[in-house]
Order: C-alpha cells, then structure tokens, then sequence
C-alpha cells in the first residue's frame, strides 16, 4: 500500500501530468464561469484528448476540470446573477446581495476558501473510506430515493425569504415545467401540443439562464438602471502608488480568516452533508447545496439574514457542493456504478483503457496505483485552485465596473449564446426568452426563483420514483416498508407539517395557561 | 468609468482579442472539398452510456481519416425521438451524421414519432447488444429454467426493470413471457432511466430480475455482484463466454438491441461514399490509432460488434423492423403500458397543490406583496421601450439567425442594443466587432460548441 502511494507521488510529479492539472484547471475555471457551459459538456469534449494521454494524466484532466468548475460557477452567480451551475442557484441572492452592497470580492474570497476546505474534506472521505461507503449505494431503491427527492425539494421550498408558500408555490411551478414533454416513465408525450421540439421538455440550463439572468436583464432596462453611472465602491479602490501583494490580496481573502474560524463547524458538518449525498448515485451537488443552506438557516442564530447577503450562507452552500464532487466517485471506483453524469464518463473512459472499476482495482497494484494519483489529483486540484481561483476572482471582479449600459447586452448576447449552446437547438432560446418573461413576473409577486429551477432538474425523477414505487405496490404506505425510506418519509412529512402545527399548538398552550 | 479610462480598456482588450480571432472560413459547401469543416454526430443517447461510448470512439477514428474535426453531440430525451430525429432531419450535406439504434425501428410502430429506416442512408451497423437475464448474486435463480417454472406458478409476483416501459429490454423480456406460453405481464416491469440505475436497483434489491445486454453490466457482473441466468443471441459472446445462452437452455428465442451510424436521406451520393469508405477502413481494421484499431478498442471496453456495410445493413434494418413490428403490433403488447399510474396523476397532484397554496395565500393576503426592488425603483418610459426592444432583439435572433448566420445577426443586434442604450455609435461599433468573433472563435473553434451558420457559413 506505502509503496504504490510513493509510485502514484511520483508519477503526479512528472511535468506532463502537472501540466495536464494546470491546464485542465483553468479550462475548468473557464468552462465554470460562463453560463450555458456545464462541467459535463467540458469533461465530454476532452474525451478525444484522453485516447492520447496516459491513464493517470487522463483522469487528472477530468478531476482538476470539475473541482475547478464548479467554484468558477460562483463567479457569474455573484457578479451577474446567472447562476454558472445548478448549485449556485441555491445561494444566487446571497451573493448577488453582496455584490449589490459592493462586497463581492469578499463573497467570493469566501466561496473560494469554503469550496476548496468543502473539496479537500470530500477528497479525505474518498481517500479514507471510500471502499466502506460505497456500500450506502445498495442501500438506496426508488423508495429511498423518491424520499430523498422529496427531501431536497423541500429543503429549497423551506428556506425561501419571506412566504413558505411562496416556496411551495415556486416548487410547484418548476415541477409543472418539468412535466411537459415525453414523460420517460409512461412513453406518452405531455403538453407538447404537437411541436417535436417540445419531446425533450425544458432543459433546466436555458431554463435557469433566463429565470435568473435574463429576467434580471429585463428588470435593469424596465427600470432605466440602464442610465444610471457605477458608483466607485470602497472595497474596491486601491490607493495610488500601493502595490504592495497584502493590499491586492485584502479585498478578496480580507474577510476570510475570520469566517473560516466563526463557522468551523458549520463548515465541517456542510461538508459531511456534501459528501453523504455526494455518494448517492444520481444524487449530486445541487441537492447537497439545497439541503447544507437549510440546515445551515435552521441552525443559524441571525437567520433572518439568509437571502439578502449572509457569508454564512454562502460559505455552508458552496462546501457542500465541492465535497459532494468528490463523494460521486466513491460508488463509481469502488462499484462501477456513476455517481453523477462526469464520474458516468469516467468510468467509460476508465473501460476503454481496458480497467473495470470495481473490488479488483484496488487489489491489482498497478491499478491501485492510478487510483492513489486520482486520490492525490483531488487534493492538488482543490489547493491549485487557491491561486488560480484568485486570479479568477480578480479579473472577474472588473465586470462590475462596466457601465450597465454596455454590461447589459453583453450579458444578453451570452445569455443567448449560452442556451442555444447546449443543443444547438433554437427552442431552448425560446425557453430563455420564456422563462426570462415569467422569472420577471414571479419576483414582482416576491416568489423565489431557486425553487422553480430545482423543481425543474428533479421534477422528472422525483415523478419516475413515483410512479415506480406505486408500480411495485399500489399502496402509499410501502413507501415507508424499508428502515432508510421511513425515517427519509417521517422526516420529510413532519418537515412540513411541524411549522404549521407548532403555532396551533402554542396557542392552545397559551390559552390554556 | 469615464470615457477616457473606458476607451483604454477597450484598447487593450482590442490587442488581446485580436490574437484571438481566427478567420472563419466562408467558402461555398462542394462535393469535391467535402469535407472541409467539422463533422457533428449526432447519438441519442447520453454521455457515459454504450452508444455514446461507440459514437465517440467512431468519431476519433473518423476525424483522423477525414481530417476533419468530428464532435459528437447528446441529443437525448423522448427514448431516442429527439436524437433520431435531428440527427436524420438535419441538412443533407455530409457535415452532420446520425447514430441509429434499435429504438429507430421502435418507435414508430409505438406511435411515438413518423421517423423510420425508410429515412436513413445506412452506412454501417457498429453494436449488437444481445438482451440478457440477470439477478442478484443471492437470488434463489440459478437458469431460465427455474425462472420459467416460478413465474408460472407465482404470475405477477416478480419485478423487472432495465429500461423505459415498451423500451427494447422490455421488449425482450416480455417478448420471452409471451413465447414462453405465459402474460406478457407476469412479471411486473418497472420503467427505469437506463441500464445503470436498473443494475443498482438490483443490486439494492429493489427488484427481482433486470433485462439488459452484457456489456452494460460489466463492472457489477465482473465483480460478482450480479448473476447473469442467461443470453438472448444464437451463440455465446465472445467476451462473456460462460454465459449460456437461452437456445442452450431449450426456450429458442434471440432478440438485440444494435446501433450504427446513418446519413439523412437527401444526402448526395459521392458523400455517402466517401463516409463509407471511411467507415470501412476504420472497422476492418485498416486504422489505427495509439498502436490500436477500431476493432481492438470495441473488444476491450466490452462491446460485441457486428459490422454490415450499406446494403447488408439497409437489408437488416428492413427485416429487424417487420420483426420488431409484428412483435409490438401482437395483441400481447397493444396493452402494455396502459395500467398504472397514469401520465397525467402527477400534473393532477400538482396542479391541486398550486390551487390549495393559492387559496391559502388568497387568506392570508399575501399575494400582491410587491419585491421591494421593484416597488421603490420607477418603470419609466424609456425603460419600458427599451425592455421592447431588448424582447424584439432576441426574437430577431431566433428568426434571422439559421438564414445570415450568427456573426451578422448577433452583431446587429449587439449594435443596436448598445447604442441604444447610451453607448456613442463609433464605441458600439468598437465593441461589437471585437466581441462578435470574439464569441464566435471560443465557442465554434475553440470549445466546438455549434452556433449558427447562415447563407456565408458562418
């Protein structure tokens, strides 16, 4: 075991896999930042590349480019309000909050320093008992999923400011969406009022972009923000003739010692819920982000604060979503079975390098030796992107001194490309262009938008699990016949009932005190 | 920023761009210079599965014979609707080819969509997934045999699952039952996303039996987890084989999912040639690549091929679509996926919800509580022309853009929307043709990410 760890050290550091890592990271950093480019698509177009690469430089690209990409997809949630990936979606109010108050290189400083703490935490579950967890993969049938659905939908419905109905009713709306189309569970198109087009359903990425970033276009030019001149922020401005590093560093990395001791336990139990979710096949860092800012609110003393600019919900949501990275490949190295749509690549390409991921990697040495440099991978990645991520930062922030009156349709023009890029399809423009309409409308009736976007990601499943357990048995009560699904189920239903009842409850209390 | 400092930036932004930019070559499509842009394939399927997996190994091979750039494209969803129908629907002009499987000889007869054989050139058949039976490593099964007894004397008590309901797996499972003198429905079949997750579910124990080919259940069957009770081809795979097949067991019944690659069918004879002769090269072996050949990489990823070139192909998807027709039109079939939790239970429940919550808000009055944003800042006039205008802009996209191309549509539209807003004319002018091709270059060139072409070809 010492010796093929040593074997996997060395090979990490051979200038060709180093520089494979520093590439694929700021691919990825790239990749992350523009909405409309998923760290799927990334990881699928450098399938080509890694016929002529070695196995460990091949993996390490893939590795390197979702860790890098999933931070990066912070960078547009905070500046422009379009969330770069599906996870940001959870806190893009808290960081666009901040932006607004002229704090975004704190946000981000801060989302970088928790993602990189969130992805080291996930890479040392993977490293240190990935073989035992993976069972928790056997554990999960459509039941327990179906809860878990359920669990993570509430979670984004519940900690809406403002209105828990307002979230209910934001949920209900993105499930809707998510019905139109071939319904794969029934082979019978809905709502697709003859268009061909309308077969797929809404895909969530143009969805998203138009909800979050064209809606914000929209509101901008309503308003005539459009006129209005950038004011000179304090955070920003770098006194003349200071060019000393500790005065470039400050305005990103400034707030961040402190928030890294306040929330070192909030940090350390997001990063557990990230990686436990992360290592359920099909259940990824979208879910972990939702579920980390619930409990992260729930057990807040300022939550009031949540929604309108609270570092604490920024740092909780995004180490979840970096430590859920890493869990996915727990179940796929260990069983062969994908834990999210990058690690089902991997493992192809894994196969066509002639390895079968499985109990035998890791019992054949030369195999396990690939495995220790992805396990290493892991960690230089996420310490590579300190630098990196930094320099992203920086750069980035120069987006919020352009006047709105170019920004804006820069912002659209790439709101537009970016949709019609993930299928070369002009109906998912529409679906921008519609979306963008109805985001507008749902926030001048102050319903949140986080919720309507996961609805439309794990509408889909959460119908299939559905209509996959009533097709076991007909009856609502096996949705409680295994130990897993009847604590997920209990848990979900008095999630919901318990802040309704509590209130009723108190004041029979009260009257009868 | 004032101007001064802006017009600096946008200097130093112009250097930087400028060595970004690449001319886009804007020659006329010919016969004879095909091909000379990158190649889309279009697979049905999503990335991981084995038709992708296929899809992208042909294409690394076919860009090193064509000399072309050769991207694969996911177009998922509606079983292999979506795929099938862009892929052959696209422009006949040899730049786009299509992935078909099994589902193209499907989904028609299930009334799914009107694309059939009939609307393909083929051009080779790459995979023959043969269908196989599997169970849990602790399942009391031990061949087809005890099975078959079970289920006559327990009908409906069984569960399956390994694809969509009326998906091939299905198909194969049901079509045994029916041979086998039993209900197509006696065992239950629950639709699943896919052969991944079935496995998982039966590895989890939440069902009895998972219908699938061999190749997509390599890691678990290689590792133990799952047994395999038998394989629905005519003799034993190649790579699996001490898998015993179901004519050895006594029940002669043989059904595979398959896949190849096709041409859209207006697409000019000398093209289809040259695809072809490409193609042929790279599965007799004649290519290599890493020391390797097309054949050598399908075997070590699991995957059994059967290659049959235009004709013996076009022969086989004519056969293999009566088969599978007869099979689907029988009267066993006309009523399988009618049962159950219907298509439209869910909108239902979800639609009573809606009305419940806004009853609730109704009593509460809530439901007119403005955002405090918009509330305090003023609509005005000009806001809302411009508001206008940015919706006309995007829809001008949509309608001009497939006809003059991106460069020239989303250009104007950028001008436009920049000087309207403020920016002086010869700034909007600077900015939109730095960013333009700027755009252009890192999503067509150097992501490979299709945007559209128009009349000049780019």
């Amino acid at each position: 075991m010492e010796s093929t760890f040593i074997t996997a050290l060395q090979n990490i550091a051979s200038p060709e896999v180093l520089l494979v890592i520093f590439l694929s990271a700021v691919y990825g950093l790239f990749v992350g930042s523009i909405p409309g480019l998923t760290a799927t698509m990334a990881v699928a177009l450098l399938i080509p590349l890694t016929f002529y690469l070695d196995n460990l430089s091949a993996i390490a690209a893939i590795v390197t480019l979702e860790a890098c990409s999933i931070f990066a997809g912070d960078i547009p949630t905070t500046l422009v309000r379009i969330p770069g990936t599906p996870s940001s979606a959870a806190y893009t109010d808290d960081a666009y909050s901040l932006t607004r108050k002229g704090l975004h290189e704190t946000s981000l400083g801060v989302s970088l320093v928790f993602s990189v703490a969130g992805g080291l935490f996930g890479a040392l579950v993977l490293i240190l008992a990935a073989p035992q967890l993976a069972k928790v993969a056997f554990q999960f049938t459509t039941y327990e999923y179906f809860w878990l659905y359920v669990l993570g939908l509430s979670c984004a419905a519940i900690v809406s400011t403002g209105s828990r109905l307002k979230g209910a009713l934001a949920l209900m709306i993105g499930l809707m969406f998510s019905t139109v189309g071939l319904s794969e569970v029934h082979s019978v198109p809905r709502f697709t009022f003859g268009y061909d087009e309308l077969f797929t359903g809404i895909n969530f990425i143009p969805a998203m972009i138009g909800l979050f970033g064209l809606s914000e276009v929209f509101r901008n030019c309503l308003t005539s923000k459009t006129d209005e001149e950038v004011k000179q922020l304090e955070s920003t401005v770098i006194a003349e003739g200071d060019h000393s590093l500790f005065k470039h560093l400050k305005p990103v990395f400034g707030g961040v010692p402190t928030q890294l001791w306040k929330r070192k336990f909030s940090w350390f139990r997001s990063s557990c819920i990230g990686s436990t979710i992360g290592m359920i096949p099909g259940a990824g860092a979208d879910i972990a982000a939702w579920i980390s800012y619930a409990v992260s609110k729930k057990l807040s003393k300022t939550p009031e604060e949540y929604g309108k600019g609270s570092l604490d919900a920024v740092g909780d949501a995004t180490s979840a979503n970096n430590s859920a990275l890493a869990g996915a490949w727990i179940p796929a190295l260990v069983l062969g079975i994908p834990g999210d749509s990058v690690t089902a690549i991997v493992i192809g390409v894994l196969l066509m390098k002639n390895i079968t991921p499985g109990p035998a990697i890791f019992e054949n040495p030369d195999q396990l030796v690939l495995v220790h440099g992805i396990y290493l991978t892991f960690i230089l990645a996420n310490l590579l992107l300190i630098p990196l991520g930094f320099l992203a930062i920086r750069s980035g922030s120069q987006l919020v001194r352009v006047p709105r009156r170019i920004l804006m349709p820069l912002i659209l023009m790439f709101c537009v490309v970016g949709s019609y890029s993930i299928n070369g399809s002009y109906f998912d423009v529409w679906v921008m262009l519609g979306m963008g309409m109805i985001g507008f409308v749902l926030e001048v009736f102050a319903i949140p938008l986080g919720p309507v976007v996961l609805g439309i990601i794990l509408g889909g499943q959460l119908e299939q699990t559905f209509v996959q357990n009533l097709t076991k048995d007909d009856t609502f009560l096996s949705f409680f016949n295994r130990p897993i699904s009847a604590g997920l189920g209990i848990f979900c239903i008095a999630l919901w009932l318990v802040p309704l009842v509590m209130p009723l409850i108190r004041k029979k209390w009260q009257s009868a005190s | 920023m004032n101007q001064r400092e802006l017009a600096n930036t946008t200097v130093r932004l112009m250097l930087l761009l400028l060595c970004l930019m690449l001319p886009a070559g804007c020659s006329p499509d010919t016969i004879e210079n095909y091909p000379d842009r990158p190649i889309s394939i279009i697979c049905p399927w999503s990335v991981g599965g084995a038709t992708d997996r296929t899809s992208r190994q042909l294409a690394v091979f076919l860009e090193q014979e064509l000399g072309v750039p050769v991207n694969v494209i996911n177009a998922t969803g509606g079983r292999g609707v979506t795929g099938h129908s862009r892929g052959l629907k696209s422009r006949p002009d040899g730049y786009t080819l299509a992935v078909v499987t099994v589902e193209l000889n499907m989904l028609h007869w299930q009334d799914l969509t009107s694309i059939s054989y009939q609307d393909a050139i083929p051009v080779m058949s790459l995979v023959d997934g043969a269908a196989a039976v599997f169970v849990n490593n602790d399942s009391p099964f031990h061949n087809m045999q005890e099975l078959q007894d079970f289920v006559k004397q327990n009908p409906g008590k069984l569960t399956a699952t390994g694809t969509a309901s009326g998906g091939i797996w299905h198909l194969a499972l049901a079509g045994w039952l029916d041979f086998s003198g039993l209900d197509a429905e006696d065992i239950k079949w629950i639709p699943m996303n896919g052969a991944g997750p079935s496995l998982q579910e039966l590895a989890s124990g939440g069902v009895d039996l998972v219908c699938c080919s061999l190749p997509e259940a390599k890691t678990l069957y290689d590792s133990g987890q799952v047994r395999c009770l038998g394989v629905m081809a005519e003799e034993p795979l190649a790579e699996f084989k001490e898998v015993p097949t179901f004519i050895s067991q006594g029940m002669s019944w043989n059904i595979s999912g398959w896949n190849g690659l096709a041409l859209p069918l207006e697409t000019p004879q000398p093209i289809v040639d040259k695809v072809s002769k490409a193609v042929q090269k790279i599965t007799s072996g004649e290519s290599v690549m890493q020391g390797k050949t097309f054949p050598e990489f399908m075997r070590a990823a699991g995957l059994s091929t059967r290659y049959r070139a235009n004709d013996q192909f076009a022969q086989f998807l004519k056969s293999n679509d009566q088969t599978l027709g007869k099979l689907l039109t029988s009267d066993a079939f006309a009523q399988m996926s009618s049962r159950g939790t219907g298509p439209l239970v869910f909108p239902g429940l979800l639609a009573a919800a809606i009305c419940v919550i806004l009853v609730c808000l109704g009593v509460q009055k809530k439901v007119h509580a403005l955002a405090p944003d918009v509330s305090s800042d003023t609509v005005t006039k000009a806001g809302i022309v411009n508001t206008v205008l940015v919706l006309l802009c995007i829809v001008a996209y949509l309608l001009f853009a497939e006809k003059i191309g991106f460069i020239l549509t989303a250009g104007a539209i950028l001008f436009l929307l920049l000087w309207k807003f403020g920016t002086r004319w010869w700034m909007s002018a600077l900015i939109t043709v730095l960013f333009v091709p700027g755009i252009y270059t890192l999503f067509a060139q150097l992501l490979r990410v299709p945007l559209p072409r128009g009349i000049f070809g780019w």
